[in-house]
């Protein structure tokens, strides 16, 4: 569980945010003043510092320049600035002294700051996976022995995707229009088959009911990737159980569809194992 | 033949006596001579310029004057005038039946004759005109007794072939036009037209054929009454083709048998005091007739003009439903079309602050994270547009459930308080102190509308409060949100709901703001039975939004818990 040390005098913001990122599955500890910030930070191992700069008996600054400065804090506390301040000066010194990132207060609704902090808890730890990846360079990323064909007609999003998906440690074979893609899917073996629907040459829909025909290929699981999703082929598609998971292409980022693949192969591999058993 | 040897008196306007052979004549003559009369006055009247409504007039008129010819030579007493009429009759039988061949050859070609035709169909009447009143019509004339037998000479006998050749002409233009006529519509109405004409030619052969084979004219008299079968086919036609009222012609045709049956009084009246009193029945019929004739034409037209009004309003609106169909469907193109680059957009921007192209330095990672916000803020506007194109193809989908109102809303107020503290805005939340029924809602959407109206209400409140009221009564739960804001002139709050409408006072204050929050809400609130409406006193003074969900949604049956999981799908 992901511990945040909420710094915020006003208690009744406290609670706001308290009761929504308790609803998410945070741990969350209150220091109303700069002092008593300080002094849990030493107490407690947090994750993250959620950090008011207006606060009581120290600024929020001065709170930002110890933990950063004093070796007794751990390096590796996040510490997100969370304010109502966004002049360029303040944002510009608050990373000198080694802010992790900003959350404006007004900007964002409470349900929007708890969806901000966890895309930065994701974003840090995809960072250090990739800084240690990188390290190792030019090293090819770790193999996963998957194969993953992806059928897409736009080629920025293939190249976006697909790279995310080899960086992950997937091979990954992309095919830009629909025939083509069903014709490497019959030639080869994949263990998973992402496609697009709306595209020239053979519609993503007719790829998968023609895949669903054969044997061999019925069980290959499918990610659908789309941009219209409330086109009602695709609802019916999906309803059908012939697809196992569609995505919205505006909703999506290439690592949660990477973490989707993740999680897939993961779920697939539990009661595989049980039957073994 | 002397009239008093045969006991003859004197015919009234030569055709009303006793001398008749049987009182049967003057119904099977002037009952369809009626109905013709004004069948064929009132279709000539419907379109006076149109060709085929005058040659029907014309076979009407002619066929009035053969009738009248004809009830001459049967009701006179006197000689000459049989003579005459019977003579003269030659040249209207055969008028009869070369206007009926006009008349399908115009009503199946839909055009006028040639003047080469013309002058070929009216060569037969040459040798009528040289020989009329010769021996070759009349041959023969029986003086002797009472039964007014004459012998018709070779005249009628050419008549009569001429007269079997135009209809055999007849059959052949009405074959050629089936043929030709293949649409059902076209055809029924040939098929109509063609038998009433050949009825009525068959009908008024009649007489004249079992006249003179059997020498019992009462049965020749009954083919007379195919006239108006003749005419009632052509009012069929005309009625079920040609789109006119009915009601006209039958006022029509009541009023004038009416005048005529009255009028018909006079010939049978013996006293004066009789005579005055149908006299003043007369003129009544008359001017009554008139009035009720004029106010029914008066009616009718004012319905047909409201009737082409409406119907060009109908094209109108079908237009502007298209146009808006357009419109919407841009919307969605567009739409969809935007979506690509801000795909790529998030990607790439998540990609980099991820570090997938390597170390970001902190203050580039600080503005890609404002890139990666303001693209999500250009996505939800997106969706919105699409939202948009979605209410109107039908294709929103609903998620109910049966949960309290009042957490929902509070939830909703929760996520405002800290935008109020920042305007020095009181944001308040009144909940009522009894427990609200549970409502049949989709949360997601009612959230959307409601958080839309509280943040439409501080956006555009400068200073003051803005306050969250539920409540309920009659069956009918409220959420009401109030504000001393801007307020809402009486014209904007007609079309606010509308899409892509935003007031005047709006603009001059934020320049952003799509304008749908409001038609959303609107078509969210319908589809649970709802409805959202505003009040404000004018420009100023602050308003009050008012949404109104009903207990029972009415969009969802009652009992029946499966409803909720199937629409929600």
């Amino acid at each position: 569980m992901v511990k945040i040390l909420f710094v915020e005098d006003d208690f009744f913001i406290v609670e706001i945010y308290k009761k929504k990122f308790e609803a998410s599955g945070f741990e969350v500890f209150n220091a109303p003043s700069g002092k008593a910030a300080l002094r849990e930070a030493l107490a407690q191992r947090f994750d993250v510092v959620l950090l008011d700069l207006v606060i009581p008996e120290m600024s929020g600054m001065e709170v930002l320049r110890e933990l950063r400065t004093n070796p007794e804090y751990p390096k590796e506390l996040k510490i997100v600035v969370f304010s109502n301040l966004s002049s360029t000066e303040d944002r510009a010194e608050c990373l000198r002294l080694g802010a992790s990132g900003f959350v404006s207060k007004t900007e964002f609704s409470p349900s929007e700051v708890v969806s901000e902090l966890n895309r930065f808890l994701r974003q840090w730890s995809e960072q250090e996976k990739n800084f240690t990846r990188q390290e190792k360079s030019p090293a090819e990323p770790a193999k996963i022995g998957k194969r993953i064909l992806f059928i897409e007609d736009e080629a920025v999003f293939v190249e976006m995707f697909s790279k995310r998906l080899r960086d992950e440690g997937y091979e990954v074979v992309t095919k830009h229009e629909g025939i083509s893609g069903l014709n490497e899917a019959l030639k080869s073996d994949f263990d998973m088959i992402i496609s697009d629907v709306v595209m020239p040459g053979m519609d993503g829909r007719e790829i998968i009911n023609r895949l669903k025909e054969i044997e061999e290929k019925k069980y290959t699981p499918i990610f659908v990737l789309s941009a219209l999703l409330e086109d009602e082929h695709l609802k019916s598609l999906v309803a059908s159980g012939l697809v196992n998971r569609s995505f919205l292409k505006t909703y999506i980022t290439p690592s949660e569809l990477v973490y989707a693949v993740n999680d897939f192969f993961k779920e697939k591999k539990k009661p595989k194992i049980e039957e073994s058993k | 033949m002397d009239p008093i040897i045969c006991g003859w008196d004197t015919a009234k306007l030569l055709i009303f006596s006793d001398n008749v052979f049987d009182p049967l004549i003057y119904y099977s003559h002037l009952g369809p001579l009626l109905v013709a009369f004004v069948v064929g006055i009132f279709v000539f009247l419907t379109n006076r310029k149109d060709l085929i409504n005058r040659i029907l007039l014309s076979i009407v008129l002619f066929f009035c004057i053969w009738i009248f010819f004809d009830l001459v030579l049967w009701a006179t007493e006197k000689n000459e005038f049989t003579m005459f009429f019977w003579s003269a009759m030659i040249f209207f039988d055969l008028l009869i039946y070369s206007t009926a061949l006009y008349f399908i050859h115009v009503f199946i070609k839909q055009r006028d004759l040639s003047f080469f035709q013309k002058v070929l169909i009216s060569l037969p009447f040459i040798p009528l005109i040289f020989f009329s009143f010769t021996r070759y019509n009349i041959e023969f004339f029986d003086f002797t007794n009472c039964d007014r037998d004459a012998l018709e000479g070779i005249l009628w006998s050419y008549t009569y072939a001429i007269e079997i050749l135009y209809t055999v002409f007849i059959f052949i233009e009405i074959f050629f036009g089936f043929l030709k006529a293949r649409k059902e519509n076209k055809l029924k109405r040939l098929l109509v037209v063609s038998s009433g004409v050949l009825l009525f030619l068959i009908a008024f052969s009649w007489g004249n054929i079992a006249g003179n084979w059997t020498d019992d004219w009462t049965v020749g008299q009954y083919g007379l009454f195919g006239f108006p079968i003749f005419v009632g086919f052509l009012t069929y036609a005309i009625v079920k083709f040609k789109a006119f009222d009915i009601k006209l012609l039958g006022v029509q045709a009541l009023i004038v048998s009416l005048i005529l049956l009255i009028g018909s009084q006079f010939f049978f009246i013996k006293t004066t005091i009789n005579f005055i009193l149908t006299g003043i029945t007369f003129a009544l019929a008359v001017g009554f007739g008139w009035f009720l004739i004029q106010s029914v034409k008066q009616e009718v037209r004012r319905k047909e003009e409201l009737q082409k009004i409406s119907d060009s309003l109908a094209v109108t609106n079908e237009r502007l439903k298209e146009l808006d169909n357009v419109k919407s469907e841009f919307i969605s193109i567009a739409s969809h079309q935007l979506r690509t680059p801000l795909t790529a957009i998030k990607g790439y921007v998540s990609l980099l602050l991820e570090g997938s192209y390597g170390k970001v330095p902190m203050p580039i990672q600080d503005v890609l994270n404002k890139v990666y916000t303001i693209n999500n803020r250009l996505v939800q506007l997106v969706e919105n547009l699409l939202n948009v194109s979605r209410i109107e193809a039908g294709r929103i989908q609903y998620n109910f459930e049966r949960i309290q109102l009042e957490p929902l809303v509070s939830e909703i107020v929760d996520t405002f308080v800290l935008t109020a503290k920042k305007k020095n805005l009181t944001l308040t939340l009144n909940l009522p102190n009894y427990v609200l029924p549970k409502l049949t809602i989709d949360p997601n959407k009612i959230k959307e509308v409601v958080s839309n109206l509280i943040d439409n209400s501080l956006k555009y409140t400068k200073e003051g409060s803005v306050s969250v009221s539920v409540e309920a009564s009659n069956g009918i739960a409220r959420v009401v949100i109030s504000d001393t804001g801007i307020g809402i002139s009486r014209d904007d709050k007609v079309k606010l709901f509308e899409k892509f409408i935003r007031t005047k006072e709006t603009t001059s204050m934020f320049v952003s703001g799509s304008g749908l929050g409001l038609y959303i809400g609107k078509s969210f609130m319908e589809a649970h039975g709802g409805k959202i409406r505003v009040e404000s006193e004018g420009v100023g003074k602050g308003s009050q939004f008012i949404v109104e969900l009903p207990f029972v949604n009415p969009n969802v049956k009652a009992g029946v818990s499966g409803q909720f999981s199937m629409l929600g799908r």
